[in-house]
């Protein structure tokens, strides 16, 4: 690589830092003064370069192009305000996790929104009138249009620090950022101060879309890379802080052009390819900032802890009769086989993988108290693990053993990171794990095999039948299910929940809440690593897939259907789900549509669970 | 040699020294109250001792050994027990269970994943229910007791430590008189049998005079007098300062 290379490609990483901080600083001042991460901000870019198409061909010529950059930021600023409107004002006073659920519930909707009205197909837009062409710089051609927006981001910096910095609006808003409680006293409408805030981070979200147009096509995959991407320089500038964005922008966007220009590297004898590392540098940089610096290179320890409603509730210790009913259904669900066709019993060995993997993350959420945001990364390092034994002809047997000690270690590495954290920055913390083990197995080809994934994990011949693996899979999760709710009621279950109930007193009984909620994650994930293995296994191929934002929200979803309360609650969300989505998925292309519609009713009327509120109606009635 | 000893702790938040210079020592069996007004820095004082906060300055011994810095769960090895001005217990467990809970974390026992923890100590803790008067609450939801309850559970949670030094921030807060006297008069009990050390606050004057063998008072950080009931009394700057507020009722 020549110097001249390195400029141009040093150039396209500042033309990208310019987007991030778009993004950013949209989903920062968001974040600042309602304090929710907005997961549907990447959704608003989407639609934003969308409409941007349309709008520019609708209009047609240069001056289509240019009108449609602000008519397309102004339509998605509405988006936005509707949005908050109809749904983020309802989830204002709910806890961290069921806030990033409900904004993933409307991604989900736009997303489907998108493709109902542009299709599935990717959509080039036209090239910027009178800036399509390239620049000579230093000697080089550098396209016109990455400047453009190189400079266009200090300008918006400095355009939007003076809106906060002169406007009574801007005034109130920082006043919101640093004080909520301040603005309430001030007799201020807070309602339209927050749909405002909403409304100009979408339209920014919008604008960083539509100036897109000439990059890149317009494609349905963009919402949730370019939230992450967003995620990534929020958390490491700092939540809240317009130039912490900016600086993390500039950093992430080099940063990551610099591992693509280094390439492959001569390294002590091997070839180290730098440019596999795109993925993965952007989530180790949120990590070591979340470890190092929870607040962020310019953000600031939020004034007061949020206080975020305890989800604190008695729960009964279950006893024999629960146990005895565990058994029953354990036993009802082995008849399956004898009595339904094999779509049923491949069906419910689905049902049984992820109601494992729901009780172990339900064991993390409820009686942990803790929000992780992550956990197929614990999913996906147990399949993944399964995956390379079995290709390494383990036998099967000990490969699901191996699988979940592989899941294990993971935990109590990511745990002892995660539980120096808590609320949203714990979440975001758990995310940028799952991340880094997604990017690690998309971009690891030689290893994981890539995009492709692996393929040919087949289950030993004993277990090849339908039916003999679903009772395979019964054995195996029954066994886990029970370890698991055996520990809940042992003393370390105990101070597990003394630990999220109260944990300075907890402290003061010489118990050490963090250390305890620290090895809850090997334990949760042990259990996720079994199911990942045993899915892996159901499947015989596997794809990064295993392991997406996807898979985590399903397992939140799920839990959040059963209700945080109870100890069957996660099983039956993960049936209730599973069934559902194959039901649903067999009979419209709109799963997602319907998905997300299904999690905003949940997390808006029902936030105790399907199960835990019906429970609770009854109980408040009789 | 004294059990505790607190030597000139100070503690800052901000530009308030909350705690300001502050010495004295707790013998075995004493009982020593802390009073002052609000906002004087008694709670924390006791944060300090407890372990819940480090001193800016100043030194916090037990039998002697320097104990400063150390955390809540380590002073609870060495024998302090304390209970909470605000107090809460575990709200997601029964009032039993809570008290067994913190049998087991006594007996080292906290950790253990595969025991079950419902029949662990359950003699035990039925007893210290007993003695602190929640014998018929034990299987209700903690969430669901009276104010008194919670204070009455969160002083048996400390004594379930088998303490040498109990700290009290207020234990008696949200109790009609005659509970106050009874919960006061169980914590003697307990200081004359096993020598426990007792460093407590109060509000009410009745508890304080009734159940404290010296009285420290504390003024905006700083100890303003110190000694029996009858000197503390008759203490010129704790009468104007204090006891006038008091005598307009008890706060
Ligand atoms: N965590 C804290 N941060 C900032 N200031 C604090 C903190 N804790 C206490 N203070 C301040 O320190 C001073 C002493 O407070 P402290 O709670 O120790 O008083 P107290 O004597 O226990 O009062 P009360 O009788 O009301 O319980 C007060 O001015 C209080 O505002
Ligand atoms: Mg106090």
């Amino acid at each position: 690589m020549t110097f001249a290379d390195l400029l141009v490609q040093l150039v396209n990483g500042l033309a990208q830092a310019s987007t991030l901080f778009l993004l950013a600083s949209g989903l920062s001042l968001i974040f600042g003064v309602t304090r929710v991460v907005n997961f549907a901000h990447g959704s608003f870019t989407m639609v934003g370069l969308y409409a941007a198409i349309a709008m520019a061909e609708r209009l047609g010529g240069a001056a289509g192009f240019w009108l449609a950059l602000p008519l397309a930021a102004l339509a998605v600023g509405v988006l936005g305000a509707v949005a908050e409107m109809l749904i983020l004002r309802r989830v204002y006073q709910a806890p961290e996790l069921f806030q990033l659920l409900a904004t993933f519930g409307l991604v989900l909707v736009l997303k489907d929104a998108a493709l109902w009205l542009w299709g599935p197909e990717d959509i080039f837009g036209p090239r910027a009138p009178g800036l399509s062409g390239s620049v000579e710089l230093a000697g080089l051609a550098v396209p016109a249009w990455d400047l453009f927006l190189i400079a266009l981001a200090p300008l918006l910096l400095l355009a939007l620090e003076a809106l906060l910095a002169r406007t009574r609006w801007g005034v109130l808003v920082r006043a919101a950022t640093e004080d909520r409680h301040m603005v309430g006293a001030l007799g201020v409408n807070q309602a339209w101060l927050f749909t405002g805030v909403f409304a100009l981070g979408s339209a920014l979200a919008g604008l960083a879309g539509a100036l897109q147009m000439p990059r890149e096509p317009a494609s349905l995959g963009l919402d949730l890379v370019t939230v992450t991407d967003a995620f990534v320089v929020v958390v490491i500038g700092g939540l809240g802080s317009l130039r912490g964005a900016f600086l993390a922008a500039a950093l992430v966007g080099v940063v990551k052009t610099l591992c693509f220009a280094l390439g492959g590297v001569e390294m002590g004898g091997t070839t180290f390819n730098f440019s596999k590392l795109t993925l993965v540098v952007e989530f180790l940089l949120m990590a070591l900032t979340l470890v190092l610096r929870p607040w962020g290179l310019a953000g600031r320890a939020p004034a007061a802890a949020q206080e975020s409603p305890a989800l604190v509730e008695w729960v009964r210790v279950p006893g024999v009769r629960f146990a005895a009913g565990a058994g029953a259904a354990l036993l009802a669900a082995a008849a399956l086989p004898l009595l339904a066709d094999e779509y049923a019993v491949v069906l419910a060995t689905d049902i049984a993988v992820f109601a494992l993997f729901a009780v172990s993350l339900h064991f993390l959420m409820g009686p942990g108290g803790m929000a992780p945001f992550g956990h197929a990364a614990f999913f996906g390092v147990g399949a993944y693990a399964a995956g390379l034994l079995a290709q390494a002809a383990w036998p099967m047997a000990a490969a699901l053993l191996a699988a979940p000690l592989a899941a294990a270690a993971a935990g109590l590495a990511v745990g002892w990171f995660c539980v120096r954290l808590s609320g949203v920055y714990l979440a975001m913390l758990t995310l940028a794990f799952a991340q880094i083990a997604w990017s690690v197995a998309f971009q690891w080809d030689d290893v994981t095999g890539g995009s492709n994934g692996l393929v040919g994990i087949r289950p030993a011949p004993w277990a090849a039948d339908k039916a003999h693996f679903y009772w395979l899979v019964l054995v195996f999760g029954g066994t886990a299910l029970a370890l698991l709710w055996r520990v809940l009621q042992s003393p370390f279950g105990f101070a597990l929940r003394a630990a999220r109930d109260n944990p300075r007193r907890a402290q003061a009984l010489g118990i050490d809440a963090r250390r305890v909620q620290w090895l809850a994650f090997p334990a949760a994930a042990a259990a996720a690593g079994l199911a990942g293995a045993l899915f892996a296994y159901s499947k015989g191929s596997l794809s990064p897939e295993a392991m997406g934002i996807a898979r985590s929200v399903d397992g939140l979803v799920m839990v959040l259907l059963g209700g945080l309360h109870t100890l069957a609650g996660p099983v039956a969300g993960a049936a209730l789900f599973t069934w559902l989505q194959d039901e649903i998925i067999r009979r419209t292309d709109y799963w997602r549509l319907i998905l997300g519609a299904v999690i905003l009713l949940l997390v808006i009327a029902f936030p105790r669970g399907v199960v835990g509120g019906l429970r609770h109606a009854w109980k408040e009635r009789s | 040699m004294a059990l505790l000893e607190a030597e000139q702790l100070r503690k800052r938040f901000g530009g308030v020294a909350a705690v300001d210079g502050v010495s004295f020592a707790v013998a075995a069996g004493e009982r020593v109250a802390l009073i002052g007004p609000n906002g004087a820095g008694k709670s924390t004082c006791f944060n300090l001792v407890g372990g819940q906060l480090a001193p800016d300055e100043g030194h916090v011994r037990l039998h002697g050994h320097e104990v400063t810095g150390t955390p809540p769960r380590g002073l609870f090895r060495l024998g302090v027990g304390r209970t909470f001005q605000v107090a809460a217990a575990f709200a997601s467990m029964s009032v039993v269970e809570n008290v067994q809970l913190a049998l087991l974390s006594r007996a080292g026992r906290a950790f253990g994943a595969l025991a079950r923890a419902v029949t662990a100590f359950r003699a035990e803790a039925r007893a210290l229910l007993l003695r602190t008067g929640l014998d018929a609450l034990a299987d209700r939801p903690c969430g669901q007791l009276a104010y008194g309850d919670v204070k009455r559970l969160d002083l048996a949670l400390a004594l379930a430590n088998q303490p040498r030094l109990l700290l009290m921030d207020e234990p008696t807060a949200g109790m009609a008189p005659a509970e106050r006297h009874a919960l006061m008069a169980l914590v003697s009990a307990i200081a004359r049998e096993s020598g426990l050390a007792v460093l407590f606050t109060e509000h009410d004057m009745d508890v304080v005079f009734g159940h404290a063998d010296r009285i420290l008072v504390l003024d905006r950080g700083r100890l303003i007098a110190a000694g029996d009931a009858a000197t503390v009394r008759a203490d010129p700057e704790v009468k104007r300062l204090y006891l006038g507020e008091a005598a307009e009722g008890p706060s």
